[in-house]
């Protein structure tokens, strides 16, 4: 069901199709592919349902994974998150910052736009080397906006 | 094209054909990688 309403909805849609040609290096797996490359690559993202999606940083490791049909909104900003996370591990914080702030500035606000708002704080302090305190506005936009998330939990520690 | 099963429709868009040659491009552009796993139908 998922994986077809991806094909028919999400996946034709022009913003969806943009961002791909922009920002991703795409490969499909089908689960019971026999030919043995295919196989061997399942077996090592083994994953409990599909659709399924594991984003990978351009060293081949994993930054994100994620599951389950998203309304194309939704899945750019998935997607954004883990650029930016393949970006940040590339040390290009500036550029990573730009795809967390855009995800956290969705208006209506995506299921991830939390989630933009903690990683864009820490791309800005890992490109400015800023101090620890710096990440407080980021927090507070967290305490203001998304209370009671999960990342505003990840961010109060501080 | 490896991962292109029955009933599918349409997959990921500017798809390369396996995971590795996704990862050569992914070296030479420093673009990040998406693998979507599919069910079949």
């Amino acid at each position: 069901m998922g994986c077809k309403a991806m094909d028919t909805v999400t996946y034709p849609h022009a913003a969806v199709q943009q961002f791909f040609a922009e920002s991703l290096e795409p490969a499909d797996l089908m689960i019971g592919d026999p030919d043995p490359v295919a196989r061997e690559t399942l077996r090592k993202f083994r994953t409990l349902w599909s659709p399924a999606y594991v984003m990978l940083d351009p060293r081949g490791d994993e930054v994100r994974r994620f599951i389950g049909y998203q309304s194309p909104q939704d899945f750019i900003a998935e997607l954004r998150i883990g650029v930016g996370k393949g970006l940040m591990v590339q040390r290009k914080n500036q550029e990573a910052f730009e795809h967390f702030r855009a995800v956290a500035d969705l208006e209506p606000p995506a299921p991830v736009s939390a989630e933009g708002v903690y990683w864009a704080g820490i791309a800005v302090y890992l490109r400015d080397r800023k101090e620890l305190s710096f990440l407080e506005q980021y927090w507070k936009e967290l305490e203001r906006r998304f209370p009671g998330s999960r990342w505003w939990t990840a961010a109060n520690v501080f | 094209m490896k991962g292109e099963g029955k009933g599918a429709i349409m997959r990921t868009p500017y798809r390369h054909s396996c995971l590795a040659v996704a990862q050569e491009a992914a070296q030479a552009s420093g673009k990040a990688i998406l693998l979507g796993i599919h069910a079949p139908g």
